[in-house]
């Protein structure tokens, strides 16, 4: 039998429908040279991607990633501030971080200085854009780890072995915990002036969202989901897949170590 | 709400394609500088035309359109410029030595860089950056006859530079 070229190379790339690509399945398996010629295809295309594959490691500019970090001028009210991913609350008007959205992820993990240094230039613009000062202190209960942002560890401690609702009196509360529509598990919580969301990953919790609850707010706040900052809330709401977890489901996810 | 939205999801889809935009912008112009150049005119189109795209649509098919046409742009701006004032310069890097080809299998990258222009951009988004024969044809504005047959021809220059692959 004989095939164009092009055909081969279409087969090679997957690009044949159905019935041609069973012929020709059919005709390697009884013809060393058409499997050789296709095999030609499918080594230069692996051979292609393994030879590009190391730009992909290349690190961007600062200026093209000022360009995506920056909030957008249509974005909403002021003192809002939300990184690509996590759609902003609508009236949210507290001073709102989001972090860490799904796609946002697989980038921070490659964990570079400079992409931390990418997401803390962000949270600065943010925070500057803000009307509202935000400081990021030692007191917020999250800590750097290679690039991403997480709970730290009294408050990781919390997340992991907290029913909903508990916590010391001092130490962080647990509000809602519900699996993510990018399947994750995650909590929201308050302690003392902040409140925020974190989703498990491995042994960590990456802080998705982080705000700062003004003092009216924190003294009059209790851990019912009810009383969750609204901009938490409407992050909830865009992020969660289905209800959140019910008693049983909680304590089940606390006993697995939230796996 | 719904604009932010969307445009909140394209920045952060642009986050995680950015390194692939780039390469193929490098594939494109064959020159780093060039590349980012272009990459940043596509993100500021695309982020001022956000509306226009719709998160069911492939953004990664979408910027290497807006990629490609901006580097057309540069080109073209160029070429006038070349015309105006370097007239003689032109045409210095066409053509390459059959001698230099026999001496040496050359390097992948290298041999990408010689490939013509049509035919290097149509290996670059279906082998490198993984596109679809229709994906890609629709990038360049091309049949997808035209685009197979640019493939085809691409890679067979590229196996004739190249030879077998010797295994490490």
């Amino acid at each position: 039998m004989n095939y164009s070229e092009e055909t081969l190379m279409a087969f090679a790339d997957g690009e044949l429908d159905a019935a041609l690509r069973a012929e020709i399945e059919a005709a390697i398996a009884s013809d060393l040279q058409l499997a050789l010629r296709v095999a030609a295809h499918k080594n230069l295309r692996e051979r292609l991607q393994r030879a590009y594959a190391g730009e992909l490691k290349s690190e961007p500019p600062q200026r093209l990633l000022d360009m995506l970090a920056a909030p957008s001028a249509t974005a909403g009210a002021p003192g809002v501030q939300s990184a690509p991913g996590v759609p902003s609350a609508p009236g949210a008007d507290s001073n709102v971080i989001a972090l860490d959205s799904r796609r946002s992820k697989k980038a921070a993990r490659t964990g570079t200085p400079r992409r931390w240094a990418a997401l803390a230039a962000s949270l600065v613009i943010g925070v500057t854009a803000g009307y509202v000062g935000f400081e990021i202190t030692a007191r917020a209960p999250i800590a750097a780890k290679q690039g991403v942002l997480v709970a730290d560890a009294a408050l990781g401690r919390s997340l992991t072995h907290s029913p909903a609702g508990e916590g010391s009196a001092a130490g962080p509360k647990i509000g809602i915990s519900y699996r993510s529509k990018s399947g994750d598990l995650c909590r929201s919580f308050t302690e003392s002036a902040f409140a925020g969301i974190a989703c498990r990953d491995g042994d960590d919790w990456r802080i998705r969202m982080l705000t700062q609850r003004d003092a009216a707010d924190a003294s009059q706040y209790r851990a019912a989901a009810s009383e969750l900052p609204p901009a938490i809330r409407a992050a909830i709401d865009a992020d969660i897949a289905g209800e959140p977890l019910d008693a049983a489901a909680e304590r089940e996810a606390l006993e697995r170590g939230w796996r | 709400m719904t604009t932010n939205d969307s445009s909140a999801e394209m920045r952060a889809e642009l986050v995680a394609l950015l390194p692939r935009l780039r390469r193929f912008a490098r594939n494109l112009t064959r020159n780093p500088h060039d590349a980012d150049d272009v990459v940043q005119t596509a993100l500021e189109r695309a982020l001022s035309r956000s509306s226009q795209w719709h998160s069911d649509a492939r953004l990664d098919s979408w910027m290497f359109k807006i990629i490609r046409n901006a580097w057309i742009d540069v080109v073209r701006a160029r070429g006038r410029h070349d015309r105006l004032f370097a007239p003689e310069e032109a045409g210095a890097a066409v053509g390459e030595s059959s001698i230099e080809r026999e001496a040496d299998l050359l390097s992948v990258q290298a041999a990408m860089a010689r490939l013509a222009e049509e035919q290097r951009v149509a290996v670059s988004l279906v082998l490198i950056e993984g596109l679809p024969y229709k994906e890609a044809a629709d990038v360049l504005d091309i049949p997808i006859g035209t685009l197979t047959s640019r493939l085809a021809r691409g890679r067979e220059a590229l196996q004739a530079m190249l030879g077998p692959e010797v295994e490490a």
